[in-house]
């Protein structure tokens, strides 16, 4: 039968339903390119949690392990004037090199301290303490470079499932995810409320913040373009002085009720048992380790970012000393028993960071960080809180 | 497992997943592939090419609409991209009626052979003819994909028929010869 056809009809018809398997090495040829192409999504989310719940319980059983006072720590430092040099001899032999680095600092710091009291008190010989500086110095350098890689090799045997791991380090080499970064901040100290942290006697005394500093590693992971997750470790030392003290010298001082041994009054009191019914103040000085948890959000990019910052820090006590200070002395009146050895801080600010090269930027940081439960007891409504300029050196990998 | 659960695998770069997208819509595309390419040869390649486009532009799928006709765009797509990399001349032509008609018999002519008429007609002739007559793009959409005239669409596809009724006339004359 024949018939006149539209050439298009004729092509439709016969095509419509036209459909051909493809032969089987094809797949094979878009398998292999598919591996080759960079995986767009290649974290699972869970693998993401695990890598930062590692980090965290990482850097919490190094602050607990190494940071944490050890009490020789604390009573060495203090028995006056013995030779200081032994003292931190001493420290330097008994602490393992990661912390020791940061203590050290701590350490040379007090040292300061004690020139002063020396100063003040009894006549020694300079060079001594001139000696324990250059000491502490040497040893701070030393330290500080060994202790450095020992630490990133830690970092890299993290607990991870073996594919997870894999998986992390290949994009991230490709997108620079991971950031490291030395941090440090002076410090600015201050309270809501009144009251005072050493006894509820005091509580109608002004008490007052004192500036002092931290310092500290931070470790950065890229969720998203948006959000960065950031943590790490930072020792920081706050102070509140609570002012308008009645000071009556004696070898029984007053019982407050929030210092749990008052050592060396019986010991000192000769050094200013002239001095009768003077005001002071007490010096409430304590330190924590932190690790803060935080969420940076990226406002704008560029070669100046400017990210907006919100998270908590777990605060660990190690360091807890009350003094008793006027224009003459400073006298330590040991520990006190309210300070908790765990409390938290809300934290919030800006994070201004600035390119320097493709992998380096600085960033400089105002936080503001409220501390919650500081103290267990008789301390009034005082909440403290503290303001910080946290600037570092960022390298991205 | 649903599509849209499917697709969301694919994203992810599950490689079974991506089988059995491969294994639902294969054979629909590589016909595609068939149509608008020279030879077997080069279908295979464009197929290949396709899907691996597909896949990397997995995510960006909306969920709106085909997935099927997205697949089918893609797939179209990557093979214009290539043929429009290689120049092809513009040939103007004289006007050459919408309307053209065969003398044919009920299943005269089988599907390969069909198939064959386009393979071998030129190449922009052979993409404007599948894209106009077997895929139903206008002219427009045409122009826009193959970065040309509309008016070129236009004589590009009079061209085309033109060849194939004188390929098909010419097989006729033949076939009555013998």
């Amino acid at each position: 039968m024949s018939d006149f056809k539209n050439i298009d009809r004729l092509f439709q018809e016969k095509l419509k339903d036209y459909e051909v398997s493809p032969p089987n090495k094809v797949w094979s040829g878009i398998e292999n390119n598919l591996t080759a192409l960079p995986q767009k999504r290649r974290i699972p989310i869970w693998a993401k949690f695990a890598s930062i719940a590692a980090l965290l319980l990482l850097f919490i059983s190094i602050g607990t392990i190494y940071l944490m006072p050890t009490n020789n720590f604390t009573e060495n430092l203090f028995k006056l004037p013995l030779s200081a040099k032994a003292t931190v001899k001493n420290i330097t032999d008994t602490l393992k090199p990661f912390e020791s680095a940061t203590k050290q600092k701590v350490i040379a710091n007090k040292v300061i301290n004690l020139k002063e009291k020396q100063q003040n008190n009894i006549e020694k010989p300079i060079d001594n303490i001139i000696k324990v500086d250059e000491n502490t110095s040497i040893a701070d350098n030393t330290t500080t470079t060994k202790s450095l890689p020992k630490y990133l090799t830690e970092s890299k045997n993290l607990p991870l499932p073996k594919k997870a791991k894999n998986k992390i380090t290949k994009s991230d080499v490709d997108n620079s995810k991971f950031t490291v970064a030395t941090i440090f901040a002076p410090i600015y100290m201050s309270s809501f409320g009144e009251g005072s942290g050493i006894d509820s006697q005091f509580k109608n005394n002004h008490s007052s913040g004192n500036s002092s500093y931290s310092y500290g590693v931070k470790v950065a992971y890229q969720l998203n373009k948006k959000f960065t997750l950031q943590s790490g470790v930072n020792l920081i030392n706050l102070g509140i002085t609570t002012n308008n003290v009645f000071i009556t010298p004696g070898i029984s001082a007053v019982g407050l009720s929030n210092i749990s041994s008052s050592p060396n009054l019986g010991k000192s009191t000769k050094n200013y048992k002239d001095e009768l019914n003077t005001t002071g103040s007490l010096n409430q000085v304590f330190g924590y380790v932190e690790i803060p948890v935080e969420v940076k959000y990226n406002v704008t990019n560029g070669k100046f970012g400017v990210n907006l910052v919100g998270g908590f820090s777990t605060l660990l006590l190690n360091r807890d000393e009350i003094f008793v200070e006027t224009s003459d002395y400073t006298q330590s009146l040991g520990a006190s028993n309210n300070l908790r050895s765990i409390n938290f801080s809300g934290n919030f600010g800006v994070d201004i960071d600035y390119l320097i090269h493709k992998n380096l930027y600085l960033n400089v940081s105002p936080m503001f960080k409220v501390q919650t439960n500081t103290f267990s007891k008789n301390s009034g409504s005082l909440l403290p809180y503290y303001l910080g300029v946290y600037t570092g050196i960022n390298y991205k990998f | 497992m649903g599509l849209n659960k499917l697709i969301k695998q694919c994203a992810k770069n599950d490689r079974r997943a991506q089988k059995e997208i491969y294994q639902l819509f294969g054979g629909k595309l590589f016909s595609i592939c068939l149509k608008y390419s020279k030879n077997r040869h080069e279908a295979e390649d464009n197929f290949q090419d396709g899907f691996i486009t597909i896949f990397n532009k997995i995510d960006q799928f909306s969920f709106k609409g085909s997935f099927e006709g997205w697949l089918k765009r893609v797939m179209i797509n990557t093979i214009l991209i290539k043929y429009r990399k290689k120049n092809v001349l513009n040939i103007i032509t004289d006007e050459i009626p919408d309307e053209v008609v065969v003398d044919v018999e009920e299943d005269e002519f089988s599907l390969d052979f069909l198939l064959n008429l386009i393979n071998e007609l030129p190449e922009r002739y052979r993409l404007v003819f599948n894209l106009y007559v077997l895929d139903g793009y206008s002219h427009r959409e045409i122009s826009e994909m193959l970065r040309i005239a509309e008016g070129t669409s236009k004589s590009n596809l009079a061209r085309a028929r033109g060849v194939l009724k004188q390929k098909i006339e010419e097989y006729q004359a033949g076939q009555q010869s013998i």
